[in-house]
């Protein structure tokens, strides 16, 4: 979700085994790890929520080992409020938070990041705007002003305007031609009709070519307010200092941001695969379904589940069925999306056109049998001896736990989460696991998509 | 474990700086890792990287042999052997390793580049031990079957499918590189070409097995939570049990002959959303380049297109000619490297004209070099970057994985920091007036078929 500018570009020299492969691939699965994991003893790592003087809230992990500090943090909002005709209005705001603010111009904002070395980034989603800060800990205070800065009086020079427009033109009609884009941005458009969650995140050549200066003055107004953020600092910087920091940056922002209601929504579910006809060696299928919300009490039996058939690993029983047996894919994988109004359980591969209709056959049969039978025993109990293994493997670095926390926030959870997940996890039970395999796996209610020219009949 | 050996002087400005660093943060953080090394008695080499922040250790073994290894005519034997040394040995079944991994509550993953193939895990550190016993059993007792060759070679095939033939750019980068080299194998893709990867046999894979696969003919790396004294013992049990293979020859690939003349490599492919052009230059890495000389051409890739202040940023981005405009060094192949860069022009601007523009950018750096400015906010900017690596694990573990795999020490790899401090201007404008040379490069260029139209709507 972060904003890259750089085109993928050296490829062939590496062959990644699937996880990897399928989760970049996906974009959205990737989101997700610091979701899936569950801790082991947390020695290290202690979660403290803290209150800076102007009432604005954090999590904070002091962490000394490294001279660096990481801030990751979310304005709840992001392109669900893009006004309608104007979509990519939240994802140019974000870009152009990067372009010039105060007295600094484009040119000299960058120079100034560029001399302190550190680490600048914003970016958009359907949910929110997030920005991340990462910084060698003696060179902490300016690169701290200069986000305030950037987030307080961003310039929307009509200049860096064009620039960010023109980038974002040409990012669209590259993504038009990725056929993952392209077939996850058609199941939302399918899934979600109608609501919010069904326009297209990175807005259409025509929306983009419209937007005016103050629309996106207007926007970055309107979402970029205190009673929507949520900040996660970590590192080399202790309590006092982390809470005058907030402050520092973002006690300037106004109080409350004016967001429109967004209806919590359900995915629908079509019939037939919704195909997007394209020349592609390889067809590429998004499917995806309802599933629970992340404060449900079943949600732990649900990341179990989804583990049991989607993690990816070699004896997911998709992986099992799609490639180990069959051959018919490099890799496929499902993810849990706990978006702010809908909760899905999303996944995605790629295979040959003329295989797409054997390939989906499996797929559903998968899904078929779990929620009649659920996973065997020995399924279920490696899928939680994984869960709970693996969570510190996502906590390994000062921006890594970070940017997990801050999704661990973002979902709901509390800063106990790392305390508490493996408790909720290891009570989960195999019959827990078949009632919600039996309430969320209806492959009937699979909503499809597929880029390419794939041969449906089995 | 501070057994690394630190003398010169060109260290000493490293120092300088870690411990201005430690000041500034006032407490006892550490900025760079201390690597140690030892060898077992088969001729294994083994580097330990202490992190005790999280429970968590990185495993990784590195061997010395890759895709510019594999036999002409047989190319993507390296790769597709990886693919295999994930079935069954003497003492597990098929898949079973990575099902024994997840399991642990670990992740594994595993990649072949030209000069290198390596296995990597993640597991909480009291797995460590049975994470070795693995590892060291498909060493040397890996059991191909027929069958499952024929299955995996399906795997690969998708592979390259998925990963190359569906993105016009990758093939682009795969024709490039074939005609950027002429004579050594780094011009083969490291996946295969398709048509030799149809024909690999369990046959092929063993002898290559057999060839390269020996505990001295490659490197143990283990980061995390562990000490180089809780490391020997457990690597003599595990490793140290396989026999020594016979001492292979030194790695002598045949080498390129003089660059005569500049190349041209134009495709034409539907799938290309934008029009872009894309130049390599064959120059040293840092295993094959004359002292300094690899560090000059990193700092100048910076320079010249490593961010938003950057040369090709201001002159290509800036002034609204492309939308992405960057440089891309690789750095740490053995026998050569690749100095890259990739412009997107914006819509509507021709393609000539922004290769005009990149011409006399770098036409501008051959006369005139860069600013002091420039140079040391290039070097500030390496600096940051070695502390942010120092909060990464992997990224620790790779760099003394690689790098001693690649026959270089860990004092040399420590003393990095050093040398890029001692770069002077004239270093960087030797090298740009040498390298950035027409007839080392190769041009590419990818647009849509001419007759067609462009860019279809997403």
């Amino acid at each position: 979700m972060t904003s890259e500018k750089g085109p993928r570009m050296f490829y062939g020299l590496r062959g990644p085994r699937p996880r990897a492969a399928y989760g970049a691939m996906l974009g959205l699965v990737c989101a997700l790890v610091g979701l899936l994991g569950s801790p082991i003893a947390v020695r290290a790592l202690t979660v403290e929520e803290i209150v800076s003087a102007k009432g604005i809230k954090a999590w904070l992990v002091e962490e000394h080992a490294v001279p660096l500090i990481a801030i990751r943090f979310a304005f709840a909002g992001g392109a669900t409020q893009d006004q309608p005709g104007k979509e990519g209005q939240a994802g140019m705001v974000a870009d152009l938070l990067m372009e010039g603010a105060g007295d600094l111009s484009a040119a000299a904002l960058k120079e100034k990041l560029s001399r302190l070395g550190v680490r600048l980034s914003t970016s958009s989603s359907r949910d929110a705007v997030y920005g991340g800060l990462e910084t060698l800990t003696a060179r902490f205070g300016p690169s701290a002003e200069l986000l305030r800065l950037m987030l307080v009086a961003p310039r929307f020079d009509a200049d860096a305007i064009e620039r960010v427009r023109s980038q974002h033109l040409t990012d669209l009609a590259i993504a038009a031609n990725e056929p993952s884009r392209v077939g996850v941005d058609r199941w939302y458009s399918e899934a979600f009709k109608g609501h919010p969650y069904g326009r297209p995140v990175d807005g259409t050549p025509e929306s983009i070519a419209r937007l005016t200066r103050d629309d996106l003055k207007g926007q970055h107004a309107r979402l970029l307010a205190r009673d929507v953020l949520k900040i996660v600092i970590v590192g080399d910087i202790d309590k006092r200092a982390a809470a005058a920091a907030i402050d520092a940056i973002f006690g300037g922002l106004p109080e409350k941001a004016q967001l429109d209601r967004v209806e919590r929504a359900e995915p629908r579910s079509l019939p037939a695969p919704v195909i997007v006809d394209k020349e592609q060696p390889l067809a590429t299928a998004t499917f995806g379904i309802a599933s629970l919300p992340t404060n449900h009490p079943d949600f732990p039996a649900l990341q179990v589940l989804n583990h049991v058939i989607g993690s990816g690993d070699f004896d997911s029983r998709l992986m099992e069925e799609v490639r180990v047996k069959r051959g018919l894919a490099y890799s496929i994988q499902t993810g849990l999306l706990h978006d702010s109004v809908a909760s899905l359980l999303l996944g995605g591969f790629a295979t040959k056109n003329e295989t797409m209709g054997v390939a989906l056959a499996a797929v559903r049969d998968v899904l078929a049998t779990t929620a009649r039978n659920g996973p065997t025993p020995a399924q279920f109990e490696n899928a939680k001896r994984y869960l709970v293994g693996s969570l510190l493997l996502d906590f390994d670095t000062n921006a890594k736990v970070a940017g997990s926390l801050l999704g661990v926030w973002l979902n709901g959870e509390g800063p106990d989460y790392l305390l508490t997940r493996n408790q909720k996890i290891g009570a989960v039970t195999l019959k827990d696991v078949k009632r919600v395999a039996e309430q969320v796996l209806k492959p009937d209610r699979l909503t499809v998509t597929i880029v390419g020219k794939p041969k449906l009949d089995p | 474990m501070q057994t690394t050996p630190k003398c010169g002087t060109e260290h000493w400005r490293g120092v300088l700086l870690a411990s201005a660093l430690l000041l500034l943060a006032g407490h006892s953080a550490r900025a760079e890792p201390q690597a140690s090394t030892f060898k077992l008695a088969n001729g294994m080499e083994v580097v330990v990287i202490p992190d005790h922040r999280v429970p968590v250790v990185t495993h990784m073994v590195w061997y010395r042999a890759g895709a510019a290894d594999d036999p002409w005519g047989v190319s993507g034997i390296a790769h597709f052997l990886e693919h295999l040394m994930f079935k069954a040995t003497g003492k597990i079944k098929s898949g079973e390793f990575t099902r024994i991994i997840t399991r642990l509550g670990g992740r594994d993953n595993a990649q072949t580049t030209h000069d290198s193939t390596a296995y990597f895990q993640r597991v909480a550190k009291e797995q460590l031990r049975r994470v070795m016993e693995l590892e060291a059993d498909r060493m040397v007792n890996l059991k191909l079957v027929e069958e499952e060759v024929r299955t995996e070679r399906d795997v690969i095939q998708e592979e390259r499918r998925s990963n190359v033939d569906a993105n016009p750019l990758a093939l682009l980068s795969e024709q490039m590189s074939a005609a950027l080299y002429q004579n050594h194998p780094y011009g083969r893709p490291a996946l295969g070409w398709a048509q030799e990867m149809a024909k690999l046999s369990l046959q092929d894979a063993a002898t290559f097995y057999r060839r390269f696969y020996a505990p001295n003919n490659a490197v143990l790396v283990v980061a995390g939570d562990v000490t180089a004294d809780e490391v020997r013992p457990l690597a003599q049990a595990t490793y140290g049990r396989n026999k020594a293979g016979p001492a292979l020859p030194p790695r002598a690939r045949p080498q390129e002959p003089a660059s005569l003349a500049a190349r041209r490599v134009l495709m034409e492919d539907a799938r290309a959303g934008a029009h872009v052009l894309l130049r390599f230059y064959h120059v040293p890495s840092y295993p094959s380049a004359r002292p300094g000389e690899a560090e000059s051409i990193e700092l100048l890739a910076g320079i010249v297109g490593g961010d938003d202040t950057s040369r090709m940023y201001q002159r290509l981005v800036a002034s609204k000619l492309a939308s992405t405009a960057g440089s891309d060094y690789v750095a740490n192949n053995l026998d050569s490297g690749r100095l890259s860069f990739v412009v997107i022009p914006s819509d509507g601007v021709p393609l000539e004209k922004v290769e005009a523009e990149l011409d006399a950018i770098l036409a501008e750096l051959r006369e005139k070099g860069v600013t002091q400015d420039e140079l040391d906010r290039a070097k500030s900017t390496l600096e940051a970057r070695r502390v942010f690596d120092s909060d990464n694990q992997v990224t620790l573990a790779r760099r003394y994985g690689e790098g001693v795999a690649l026959g270089r020490s860990i004092a040399d790899l420590d003393a990095l920091p050093g040398r890029i401090q001692a770069v002077g201007l004239d270093d960087i404008k030797r090298v740009a007036a040498e390298l950035l040379n027409a007839q080392r490069s190769v041009t590419g260029i990818l647009t849509p078929p001419r007759a067609a139209p462009q860019a279809s709507k997403p």
